[in-house]
């Protein structure tokens, strides 16, 4: 589960589907807009000044997008899913060292068994709402 | 590179999660949250002629409206949030945040805002009217007049001091941090700083730098802000560690998570004057906000998209495993909620809708639907661990559940549905008075739902009582030192 | 940078706060630099319609006037009308009532002029009084709409004026009786009466005839 897994053929495609349909309705609803509304401001006095924010956020967001091809060119992002991996291996690991640390309590715990504990340290648990507390 | 992290990481248990600490978060949470529900009950039953208690200077409806909204806002969230921070980000970074006893005083000054606000609002006005000595003063006692910072201005320097507090707290460990940052880790650093620039600008420029339509560019700013940097990231924060930990399986992609992140960095900040469309702020501006706001709407979509790819392959742990299902609950309407935002911040939409229950039901189904669920469910899942006892009843739990997002779903889609009637009534021409007792069957309805989820509060308050009376019977022992499992029994 | 914190904390919490600030904020700061903020008493100084009701105040309530504010003189005024704002906020009356007309939803006709950024342009509008939702009727072209007693008695109790009512009642700005505001209530009516009381399409009633009575007459 942890292990890295080589990101496959059909996953590939499922996130370029999905890219495909986030991007084409947005950049086709996007583009529609902008040329009705320019055609509404068309001779308006103010018509400069109406398209100024949208030129302004696309000038803007095409910056960040250079400045984030700039990091992808230079070896950022290359190892991009490690850090899921390992935030949930050293969570592994806290609730082991907690159970570990708490192994000699249970005695005054009469529902906590060792091998329990090690078993749920492992698996972080929720309160299963069909099965109840004994 | 992690093992030396491990290594460097406090060996006692204790050290690292402080407990008691993130128990007392929420239990300050929980009371400013009942406080919250009474009080939006008070103008809920005001609005369909059934409040009781009228003409009572200390009861008046209008000043609880705003205990209503800052309550939930400063009360609960804030209150839940700094909790849950208190366990995610050491466990997170492997290192404890940066003073004990600094995260004590930040608990206890923040009940003193929170309650101080709360005064201001209610006893101020009174005080100021009756006291010879303070009826001079210039500037008021109580609240201030800015939506969502109704803090009485005296208070204000206060609450921005504690925040710049729970940033240096919180940085110290995330700064230690070595590597690539987990996404979760990218959404709090950016919410301690939008949160505290967020509070600074809203809550003083439009009070002692500028008046008049400006000033409500500001304040638009500030209303979205507040939600869209500090409850927005800290929420979904959040998320992107509960959910992979709780569903024991990493997100579906952390890149996309990277997109989610800073395609709300860029466009949540732009959105701030679509609160106030059509007013006197230059039309070109309320265009811009409006189209930010549909491209946040996209960036959204991503997020949905990642959180429901975690997902596949587990869809029966929303029937087992209850955080889980208010975390998709809450999902689930977040979409609907940001949906209800692209339609609804569009010149269209808004020509109609503007000032109506439409918005009050939108503003429900975030503040309650989306973010308080997922507290929730953060609480659900956490208190077994922090007091080492199981729930008293899985069963009122499961009641908890289902009286509020119930509730929830007919509170915003009668709202939402009131709204539009209101809308055409005001079109029409017809008199105030159409609208107001047209709206009363809605109000009416609002009413029960907001008794369903009061109600599903009480199983969860009362069920906690029995939880903690349960934890004090276990054990006499230190809480750190007791078993760390919610269930043990299957 | 990306990866790191110092692209979060530079590029996306500084960064990106500071170009929505300068786009959203800064932009209508420097465009209405030139329209100077008016001072509550340059308001008053100016404005005969609020003049005329402040001096009504006075006749109809003479001894609770004469208590709290003097002669009806266009200082006491001015502190009348600081006065009423601060209790119009801190009695949580913006969350229900809103303070702009727009240019939809047939708004002009049923209040008057839309509102344009100079009506803000003013000490009393800061923080900016835009309003919220409207449980209750838009009120930037309340003033010289209603009588000052029949402000009195509505905020006494919302009901002997507007059956359907849902509004609180405001006891504690009387003395016992509507007909006895106290210096807050004086204020309050006070504030309201000003609010429009600067157009000359001053008072503008609302044009609305119900269908019954047009149908009547024809």
């Amino acid at each position: 589960m942890i292990a890295q897994q080589p990101v496959r053929r059909a996953n590939r495609l499922l996130m370029l589907l999905l890219a495909l349909a986030v991007l084409l309705p947005s950049l086709y609803g996007f583009g529609s807009k902008f040329v009705e509304f320019i055609a509404l401001y068309r001779g308006d006095v103010d018509g400069v000044f109406a398209i100024t924010p949208i030129v302004n956020y696309l000038l803007a967001s095409l910056g960040f997008l250079c400045l984030f091809g700039w990091a992808v060119w230079h070896g950022m992002f290359r190892d991009i899913e490690r850090p899921k991996q390992t935030m949930l291996e050293n969570e592994c690991w806290l609730d082991q060292r907690e159970a570990s640390a708490l192994a000699g309590d249970r005695e005054s715990r009469p529902w906590t068994s060792a091998a329990k504990l090690r078993d749920a340290a492992l698996e972080p648990y929720a309160i299963r709402s069909r099965h109840g507390r004994s | 590179m992690i093992d030396t992290q491990r290594a460097t990481t406090p060996v006692a248990d204790d050290l690292l999660v402080d407990r008691r600490l993130v128990a007392s978060y929420f239990v300050a949470a929980l009371v400013f949250m009942g406080i919250s529900l009474l009080a939006g009950m008070l103008m809920a039953l005001q609005l369909v002629h059934w409040n009781p208690l009228r003409g009572i200077e200390l009861l008046s409806p209008g000043r609880w409206r705003m205990i209503h909204t800052n309550a939930i806002a400063y009360g609960f969230l804030a209150n839940a949030f700094l909790g849950a921070l208190h366990w995610a980000v050491p466990r997170l970074t492997l290192r404890p945040v940066l003073s004990q006893s600094l995260s004590w005083f930040i608990f206890a000054a923040w009940q003193f805002v929170v309650l101080a606000t709360a005064l201001g609002i209610v006893v101020g006005p009174t005080l100021q009217a009756n006291v010879p000595a303070l009826q001079n003063l210039r500037w008021s006692l109580g609240a201030q007049g800015l939506e969502w910072g109704e803090t009485p201005t005296w208070i204000d320097p206060l609450a921005l001091a504690g925040l710049l507090l729970v940033a240096v707290n919180f940085m110290a460990p995330i700064m230690q941090a070595t590597g690539p940052l987990y996404v979760t880790l990218w959404y709090f650093l950016a919410a301690f700083v939008w949160t505290f620039l967020t509070y600074a600008m809203g809550n003083f420029l439009p009070q002692y730098a500028l008046a008049g339509t400006s000033a409500g560019a500001v304040g638009g700013l500030f209303i979205h802000d507040l939600v869209g940097l500090f409850v927005t990231p800290l929420g979904w924060g959040l998320m992107y560690y509960f959910v992979p930990i709780l569903l024991r399986k990493p997100m579906w992609s952390h890149a996309l998570s990277l997109v989610g992140f800073w395609g709300l960095a860029f466009f949540y900040p732009l959105n701030g004057i679509h609160h106030f469309l059509y007013t006197p702020i230059p039309m070109f501006l309320q265009h811009g906000a409006i189209i930010s706001t549909v491209a946040v709407e996209m960036v959204v979509l991503t997020v949905i998209i990642n959180f429901f790819a975690t997902l596949r392959g587990s869809g029966r742990e929303i029937v087992t495993n209850l955080p889980i299902r208010w975390f998709y609950t809450g999902m689930v309407y977040y979409a609907l909620t940001c949906l209800q935002c692209a339609m609804q911040t569009t010149l269209t939409f808004q020509a109609l809708i503007h000032f109506t229950d439409w918005v009050v039901g939108h503003a429900h189904l975030v503040m309650f639907g989306v973010f308080s669920m997922w507290l929730m469910g953060i609480m659900t899942y956490l208190f077994p661990r922090l007091w080492h006892t199981p729930w008293y009843s899985p069963a009122l739990c499961e009641w908890h559940y289902w009286l509020s997002a119930g509730g929830m779903l007919v509170m915003a889609t009668d709202l939402i549905l009131g709204g539009v009637f209101q809308g055409f009534y005001w079109a029409s021409l017809a008199p105030w008075e159409v609208s107001v007792d047209g709206s009363q069957p809605f109000w009416i309805v609002r009413v029960f739902a907001g008794l369903a989820i009061l109600g599903g509060q009480i199983c969860f308050f009362y069920n906690l009582y029995m939880t903690w009376r349960e934890s004090r019977a276990l054990g006499a022992r230190p809480l750190e030192a007791a078993a760390p499992l919610g269930t043990a029994a299957n | 940078m990306f990866e790191g914190k110092s692209g979060v904390l530079l590029v996306g919490g500084l960064g990106f706060f500071a170009f929505a600030f300068l786009s959203n904020a800064v932009v209508p700061m420097l465009m209405y630099r030139d329209l100077p903020e008016q001072t509550t008493a340059e308001l008053v100084a100016k404005n005969s319609n609020l003049m005329y009701q402040f001096e009504e105040l006075s006749y109809r309530y003479p001894e609770q006037f004469k208590q709290h504010f003097g002669e009806p003189t266009t200082d006491q005024c001015a502190e009348a009308l600081r006065l009423g704002r601060q209790i119009y906020v801190s009695e949580g009356c913006w969350h229900c009532h809103s303070q702009f007309v727009r240019p939809v939803s047939r708004e002009e006709d049923r209040w008057g002029p839309v509102s344009a950024t100079w009506e803000y342009q003013n000490e009393l509008q800061r923080p900016v009084m835009f309003g919220t939702r409207r449980v209750g009727p838009d009120l930037c072209r309340e003033g010289g709409r209603r009588s000052n007693d029949w402000h009195a008695a509505h905020f006494y109790r919302p009901k002997l004026t507007s059956a359907a009512s849902p509004m609180p009642e405001y006891p504690w700005l009387f003395d016992g009786a509507p007909d006895k505001p106290n210096r807050r209530g004086l204020a309050l009516i006070t504030y309201v009466q000003w609010l429009g009381s600067w157009l000359e399409s001053y008072p503008d009633y609302e044009a609305y005839q119900p269908l019954a009575e047009r149908l009547k007459e024809k």
